[in-house]
């Protein structure tokens, strides 16, 4: 380095070390430093839920965030039904109290014709709709329901199931899995007409 | 040159140390400079394009080159890239030379840099302007122009090392320090925000965390390490006294690295919970950054900041170190989980982060560079009315277009909130501000313009004296005099 290089400082920002140090860190800063980092502590384990991956604002916890969730806790399947139901595929005749509308549409809480013990028949009365006469319940009623068959396996499986087993309704049959559906599909072919009531009453409940 | 120009190097500093030091530092700065005035005029001017297109859409609207989308990241990134980071690196360099009492080495490496980095700023531009924008906001200068930055800043980076290495003063002092946590802190947060966003791009939601992340480190770092340690350097140096305490300053300094480095995703982001709190958290934090700063100047100007007698250039950095205080006050307000929903999607966050990067930064930078100037070329400003002009000009334009923009902020989060007011309305209600702000703009740019002027009659000064030797060299030497 060239010579002036070496000379003594002279400005005062440039004063040697031992000056320049300046007196230490004042005791309330480090006071408030560990004030906030323990409001920090607070807030993150409010507010972070402990690095969950799982866990997006405004959820704070695991269980807060499935308590909000659709159908949370309880059964999907049957959640899925209850949705088709309302669609409103079922509903729009058979109301969602499933009571039906009197003299017009039957209802299907408590309806023999939903709760047989196989459900064979209920199944093809879903997918392919149903013409004519048709007592349920002691009632006599006559009217047509349309085919369902544009929906999946698993949607007819679910919906029949929501039905069957609505304890509001005081139903409590077996569960109908989308393999039954599909096997009925397979069976019946490429049918066009709905089944009347006749029809159905001549096939054995668990073809 | 009239008694009244404030910009006279003192009778204090006049020792031949500093002036060998500032003489070997004159070809980068010279460059890094000029490069980042032009820069910030352009900046401003497309700052003021983009915030006409609010109350005047049809302006400009059938040029697809000066389209909303466009204009705007050209202004954000010439003001970031273009203006921020030269003139940074330029008084970090100064400051490094200073303090470690040696000649700058290699001082044309480093203005090639400059030059490299200026021409990789404005490939950048160029390609934002057709339309090759990244579209990630804080980062869209593409691949081409962001290689040449990463070259320039590399040549800046090494040489600026190599001149520390070969100082002769060993013990390092608090505005070294932050100098070098940044020059090391940029080519970090910037090569691994490119290689995982553009070189090989990962997925989803990870990509707007890389962007936080990257603004974040950038804002509140990267710019508050290099503007702290100009105005731990320069305070001390315009009040002729020695800065108050260092164990203040380290401790300033350790909080940034350590607690600023997590801010900048925002509060409500579609990411896991954990990192808006804990960047909520450290943003809090930073509180203390700002406590231990504030008590330092504070007391090193001794109770009692007069600016009134300041040349302008103190007036510069005061300005700075106060628009750091509140927007960083204003950063932490704005992340509180009580009053997020009043700001969040609104003018308020445009506000906070235009006063951390023009407000605070660039004004302590360009206070930095008129107190640099003169001592580093020899030469007096043209005059320094302009300079003073300059102050008052970006101050003011500062000032409205800050206030106007957080004041419409409040109010357009408030209006939001109410589900009985229909969403053209609060839109409507925020023209107001809106003009006012681009008033602002249009004060800055005003502002950008005299320096730019300044600096390129030096420029011209030097030209002239290279031209001239001995002509020159006795006006240079009448002007120090005086």
């Amino acid at each position: 380095m060239s010579s002036p290089l070496n000379q003594p400082q002279s400005s005062p920002a440039e004063a040697s070390q031992s000056q320049r140090r300046g007196p230490a860190v004042p005791i309330w800063l480090i006071v408030f430093l560990f004030l906030l980092l323990y409001w920090g502590a607070l807030y993150f384990d409010a507010n972070g839920g402990w690095f969950s991956p799982k866990i997006y604002a405004p959820y704070r916890d695991v269980e807060e965030l499935t308590a909000l969730q659709p159908g949370g806790g309880g059964n999907e399947f049957f959640e899925l039904g209850k949705a088709v139901y309302n669609r409103p595929t079922c509903s729009a005749c058979h109301q969602a109290s499933g009571q039906g509308s009197p003299g017009q549409f039957p209802p299907l809480a408590g309806s023999e014709w939903v709760l047989e013990e196989q459900p064979g028949r209920i199944i093809r009365l879903v997918l392919y709709g149903m013409h004519g006469p048709v007592t349920v319940k002691g009632q006599q009623y006559n009217s047509s329901m349309v085919p369902w068959n544009v929906l999946s396996d698993e949607e007819v499986a679910a919906v029949i199931t929501y039905v069957r087993q609505n304890k509001e309704w005081g139903n409590n049959a077996s569960a109908v899995t989308p393999d039954q559906v599909k096997a009925i599909r397979e069976k019946v072919g490429n049918r066009t007409q709905p089944f009347t009531a006749d029809e159905l009453m001549k096939i054995a409940t668990n073809e | 040159m009239n008694a009244s120009c404030s910009t006279t190097p003192s009778a204090a500093e006049n020792d031949s140390t500093l002036r060998v030091i500032d003489a070997s530092c004159r070809p980068p700065l010279v460059f890094l400079f000029c490069g980042a005035a032009l820069w910030l005029v352009v900046a401003w001017a497309f700052a003021l394009i983009a915030g006409l297109k609010f109350h005047s859409p049809n302006f400009l609207a059938n040029c697809s080159w000066l389209t909303y989308g466009r204009v705007y990241p050209v202004s954000t990134n010439a003001l970031l890239y273009g203006f921020a980071i030269p003139a940074g690196l330029g008084v970090g360099l100064w400051i490094l030379a200073r303090l470690g009492r040696t000649t700058v080495v290699q001082p044309w490496i480093i203005a090639f840099g400059a030059k490299l980095w200026h021409f990789g700023v404005f490939v950048g531009l160029v390609e934002i302007l057709r339309g090759n924008s990244t579209g990630f906001e804080g980062l869209e200068i593409p691949k081409a122009g962001a290689i040449l930055m990463f070259l320039g800043y590399m040549l800046i980076g090494i040489w600026s090392l190599l001149t520390l290495y070969v100082r002769t003063e060993r013990t390092l002092s608090a505005p070294q320090w932050f100098i070098i946590a940044a020059l090391f802190w940029f080519p970090w947060i910037f090569t691994t925000a490119h290689l995982l966003l553009t070189v090989f791009p990962v997925r989803g939601v990870t990509q707007s965390i890389i962007v936080w992340w990257f603004s974040g480190n950038l804002r509140f770092v990267w710019l508050a390490l290099v503007g702290l340690g100009a105005i731990f350097y320069l305070t001390p140096l315009l009040m002729k006294r020695t800065l108050h305490s260092e164990y203040l300053a380290l401790f300033t300094f350790w909080t940034i690295i350590l607690f600023a480095s997590w801010n900048g995703i925002p509060q409500g982001a579609p990411v896991p919970a954990w990192m808006p709190a804990l960047s909520t958290v450290t943003t809090v934090l930073t509180l203390v950054t700002l406590l231990t700063f504030a008590v330092n100047i504070y007391r090193t100007c001794g109770n009692g900041c007069s600016t009134g007698q300041n040349p302008v250039e103190g007036k510069f950095i005061a300005f700075g170190s106060i628009a750091f205080v509140i927007a960083v006050l204003m950063s932490i307000v704005g992340l509180l989980r009580e009053l997020n929903p009043l700001v969040s999607f609104t003018w308020f966050t445009v506000a906070q982060a235009d006063l951390n990067v023009f407000g605070f930064f660039s004004m302590t930078m360009i206070g930095a560079i008129l107190y640099i100037t003169p001592r580093v070329t020899g030469f007096n400003w043209a005059c320094s009315n302009k300079a003073k002009a300059s102050f008052w000009l970006a101050a003011a334009g500062i000032v409205l277009y800050t206030v106007s923009l957080a004041a419409g902020g409040v109010m357009q989060g408030v209006k939001l909130n109410n589900p009985q007011i229909a969403f053209n309305e609060v839109s409507r209600a925020s023209l107001m501000p809106l003009r006012m702000s681009t008033l602002g703009q249009l004060l800055i740019l005003t502002a950008s313009v005299l320096l730019l002027w300044n600096l390129v009659g030096v420029l011209v000064r030097i030209v002239k004296a290279q031209v001239n030797p001995v002509n020159a060299n006795s006006v240079a030497a009448a002007e120090v005099k005086s």
